[in-house]
């Protein structure tokens, strides 16, 4: 490990004041892949670049008008050229002391896709840039597991935004310390988290959409189960289509803010909101930091944040039976009172 | 190079206004508005041709956010005028959201310019923009965004009389990214006045909050007491420190005693003709002085306070002169298992490394800072500050018997830093818009029936399955002194020894949160914010500055008028004195309460709860009834004070 110089000091002073001198050095070492420039990913290039993360941006895409109105790294002049290319510049520029690269590759074969997966710590993908393709998802995820790296997938929909999350059997070794440098030290304590690949995350999807979970997760679970084995019809024409398809199934969620289905059909092939990436893209930053630190407890496994109610919710997909409660904690009860 | 020369055509083509004369009826940007009003994306080669202005990057961006909120909220959107107070780290994420979801008129105010540490989450910001204004920096650059949005910026504090209430009532919402309790109360106190929706945001590392206050309808930013600014008492600062903060305080006040102008207030005053004698003269050895000041501050002054019998005992030994010489033999550095991961600078120095730092920073400030002696203040950024500052803190400490800290440490409780990412603020400014469409639609209505929401980013783990956690909007307090009942007691230790000015400045400006009071008791003013300092001008206006609250013929139970005209709020306090006030809790001898509305129902609350409590409730009664005498003597004085105001 190389020494953390003056000048990363200087400009990290405030996330070293936070997370320690350790956990920066680990941020300093890690490479994330960022593959689909598109809703919060584009966020999460943002925060991972600052933080001192070395980044890989990929995407096959090229720069449309839409792209340049929602992702700030993209400026009108680039239109028509590629999306990874273009942005990696203004990515790098934000931060000179990190490290910026760009590649437009596509997973043409299995062994390609394991060539484009290996090297990183941990990879995001966007499900747009994969052409609604969950099944790839999955398999990218099972090459993720075998090479070690986390795997994290990005989904929004308009006012809905939601990330899965898997990093295997990970080992947090620590906790941030609370109350600063009055408060001394705190004897770390290992705890082990296991997640569920996206494979048994896809499996689960009938039980999701007939189970307890909320209705945002129950809308990614439909998006998932209309397209299985035919993402071709991830295309907006289709939205009656899916609309029918929740009729079948007999799960038509009422996610706070969206009138119908075939509304929010509609919503997956649009950017997010700029707000709304903005939050799922910080939530899902702290994730990635968290995974290459080990420092503090993960979310298990899939997130979603709705901003009509302004509420992100987390669960563990496929649901694990619940543990026995122990005791209601004090801050269980705050947390009954202050819920609405 | 085909598309090149399709870009020059369509450069060509007249863009005026809208840009939308390129394309068909029907499209906007790459989506096209189907049979059911929805939009839905149109092939990438039309777009590629059509969209090759800022203009249609513009209508783009439009299309998709109308696309997800509809036409109604977007021309909400599109028509508010918006107030941004700040422009750092929540502030850039909060404008990048506002431009990017297509607001149009944005004014931004921030005082502050980019430092280094900004760096690393103030993402509008590189390296040459250092030491400039926060404000302009970021609208320039989220400018390059939406061309077409409005951003007007201001360098300055909005506690600044050009952004009164005036200014504030030009626009539909302020949203507030400040990062300090006094900022944000001054413009609570402005919006309440304005009766213009407030969003207020913060964050703390990994923790963040946004709320919703409207006038009447929800709890104000003061309804709910803030933990203010520590603190200490003289005593603890001067004599009998038992803190790292104490000596940190110490050495701060040191700073400014001898290098800045002359301040009567300065906690070591008594320290000033030793310390500032080196300014008069002609020229300095800094080196030389850098030792005398230490022998005086460290040996001499040290054997003086050890000599103060009655401080010190048993449980609080005296503490231990340390001579500059025997400073240097110290080279022995403190080291424990963790520093093998630890920073050069949050390792704890020897104590000889403290006594040369703190000669070389003295050598500094008489060498090349020589211009700058009488006019410095300390800063946490200013190396040579912070230098000074954590040597002669250390030097302290060693003679108390503190445990000595690292410069990174110092810096963090001396310059009270708060750790910060970008992605806390990402999320806070998101949910800050989230906040703000709330508000837009609630115009006019009720905001209870409204989503907005009080949300609390939790970390790292979620409260009931929630990392985010909407709350509902609490009521306001009637007991609110900035917008309920504005009426509050102070408890003073003695009306006999606090001057005016003295209860101005720590009392109705530290504590009660105003930025310019004028007092006025039996209707006529007895404090000018004009005027606030002694002397023959305001002797001229029959003000007398530092004469005691006795020496205005104010007794216990008398009612003092409070107006800050700048943030349109006023405040009546009722004065009481309480000789036994304590000293530790209370340094600045007065204590703020609220004044209860309903102080029966506090009384009645304990009924019937046995003889003890009985005699608990009797006398509470007495107080409540005294406070009954008080609240008619208010009342009554109220009716003056407005007719002051009216005069005014």
């Amino acid at each position: 490990m190389s020494a953390i110089t003056g000048d990363q000091v200087a400009v990290y002073d405030r996330q070293l004041r936070l997370w320690g001198v350790q956990a920066q050095q680990r941020l300093l070492n890690a490479k994330v892949l960022i593959w689909g420039l598109e809703g919060s990913n584009v966020e999460a290039c943002k925060n991972l670049v600052l933080a001192g993360i070395a980044l890989t941006l990929r995407d096959h895409r090229t720069v449309t008008a839409a792209d340049v109105g929602f992702n700030y790294f993209l400026r009108p002049e680039d239109i028509g050229k590629l999306r990874a290319e273009c942005a990696s510049k203004r990515v790098q520029e934000m931060n000179p002391l990190g490290s910026v690269s760009f590649s437009s590759d596509r997973p043409t074969s299995d062994d390609k896709l394991k060539e484009l997966l290996k090297g990183f710590d941990i990879v995001v993908v966007g499900l747009s840039c994969l052409g609604f393709d969950f099944e790839l998802a999955a398999k990218m995820d099972s090459v993720c597991r075998s090479l070690g790296a986390g795997f994290l997938l990005t989904v929004a929909a308009g006012e809905l935004s939601f990330f899965f999350s898997d990093l295997h059997e990970h080992v947090m070794q620590d906790r941030s310390a609370q109350g600063g440098p009055e408060a001394g030290p705190t004897e770390p304590k290992a705890e082990t988290f296991s997640f569920p690949s996206f494979g048994s995350w896809l499996a689960a999807v009938p039980e999701l959409l007939q189970g307890k979970s909320d209705a945002s997760f129950k809308l990614i679970g439909l998006l998932a189960s209309f397209l299985q084995k035919d993402p071709q019809k991830a295309v907006p024409s289709r939205a009656a289509d899916f609309a029918t398809h929740c009729r079948e199934v007999k799960c038509e969620p009422a996610v706070d803010g969206l009138v119908g289905m075939e509304q929010a059909f509609g919503h997956f092939f649009v950017e997010p909101l700029i707000h709304v990436a903005s939050v799922l893209g910080g939530l899902l930053s702290q994730e990635v930091i968290k995974a290459i630190t080990r420092k503090d407890p993960p979310l298990v496994n899939s997130v979603c944040f709705n901003a009509h109610t302004g509420a992100a919710l987390v669960e563990h997909i496929p649901p694990v039976a619940a543990a026995p409660k122990k005791r209601k904690a004090e801050e269980e009860v705050v947390a009954d009172l202050l819920d609405d | 190079m085909e598309r090149h020369v399709e870009n020059n055509r369509f450069r060509q083509e007249p863009v005026g206004g809208s840009g939308f004369c390129t394309r068909k009826a029907g499209e906007i940007g790459n989506f096209r508005q189907d049979s059911l009003g929805k939009l839905v994306a149109v092939g990438v080669k039309t777009l590629v041709l059509q969209a090759m202005t800022c203009a249609d990057v513009t209508a783009a961006g439009d299309a998709a956010v109308k696309a997800v909120v509809g036409e109604e909220r977007f021309a909400m959107i599109q028509s508010a005028k918006l107030l941004v107070v700040g422009a750092g780290g929540i502030g850039c994420e909060l404008l990048k959201n506002l431009v990017l979801s297509g607001f149009r008129e944005i004014e931004v105010v921030d005082l502050d310019t980019i430092d280094v540490s900004n760096l690393n989450r103030q993402f509008l910001f590189r390296r040459v923009h250092v030491d400039r204004p926060k404000s302009v920096v970021a609208a320039e650059a989220v400018k390059q965004f939406r061309p077409n949005a409005n951003i007007i910026s201001h360098h300055g504090n909005v506690k600044d009389p050009q952004f009164g209430l005036e200014f504030i009532g030009k626009f539909d919402v302020v949203v507030n990214a400040l990062d300090n309790l006094e900022a944000r109360r001054h413009v609570n106190r402005l919006c309440l006045a304005a009766e213009k929706p407030l969003l207020e945001a913060g964050s703390t590392g990994h923790l963040g909050q946004v709320t919703v206050i409207r006038k009447g309808e929800t709890e104000c930013f003061e309804c709910q007491a803030k933990p203010s600014q520590k603190v200490y008492p003289y005593c603890t600062i001067r004599s009998t420190p038992e803190k790292p903060v104490h000596c940190l305080t110490w050495a701060k006040n040191l700073f400014d005693l001898c290098f800045g102008p002359e301040d009567e207030s300065n906690l070591l005053a008594d320290l000033a003709a030793e310390m500032r004698k080196f300014q008069a003269q002609e020229s300095v050895d800094g080196e030389d002085a850098g030792r005398r000041i230490f022998a005086h501050l460290f040996e001499e002054d040290i054997k003086k306070q050890a000599q103060l019998e009655d401080l010190w005992s048993d449980q609080r030994p005296p503490p231990g002169p340390l001579c500059y010489e025997d400073a240097l033999k110290n080279t022995e550095r403190p080291s424990t298992d963790a520093d093998k991961d630890k920073l050069e600078t949050q390792k704890v120095p020897s104590v000889a490394g403290d006594a040369q730092g703190f000669v070389a920073a003295v050598a500094k400030m008489y060498g090349e800072r020589r211009e700058l002696i009488g006019q410095s203040s300390f800063s946490k950024d200013d190396p040579v500050a912070m230098d000074f500052v954590h040597c002669a803190a250390n030097l302290r400490m060693q003679n108390y018997r503190i445990g000595r800290l690292s410069r990174w440490d110092a810096q963090s409780i001396a310059g009270s830093i708060i750790p910060a990412v970008a992605s806390t603020n990402a999320i806070v400014a998101g949910l800050e818009v989230v906040q703000l469409l709330h508000v837009l639609q609630s115009v006019g209505k009720n905001m209870k029936d409204s989503k907005a929401r009080t949300v609390w980013v939790r970390f790292p783990e979620p409260s009931r399955k929630k990392i985010l956690q909407p709350s509902s909007l609490h009521t306001p307090n009637p007991d609110c002194f900035v917008c309920g009942s504005r009426t509050a007691r102070v408890a003073l230790r003695s009306l006999e020894e606090c001057k005016i000015m003295a209860l101005a400045k720590g009392c109705i400006q530290g504590q009660l949160g105003a930025h310019k009071p004028a007092l006025y008791a039996n209707g006529s003013c007895i404090f000018d914010p004009e005027y606030p300092e002694p002397g023959e001008e305001a002797e001229e206006e029959g003000l007398h500055p530092e004469w005691s609250l006795s020496q205005w013929g104010l007794t216990s139970g008398s009612l003092l008028q409070v107006e800050d005209e700048g943030q349109g709020w006023s405040i009546n306090l009722v004065i009481r004195e309480e000789p036994d006030l304590d000293e530790q809790l209370y340094p600045g001898g007065f204590k703020v309460s609220q004044w209860p509305t309903q102080w029966w129902l506090q009384v009645e609350a304990g009924a019937g709860a046995g003889e003890e409590a009985a005699k608990d409730m009797a006398e509470k009664k007495r107080k409540a009834e005294a406070d009954a005498a008080e609240a008619t003597a208010a009342k009554k004085a109220q009716l003056d004070a407005n007719t002051v105001a009216l005069d005014d």
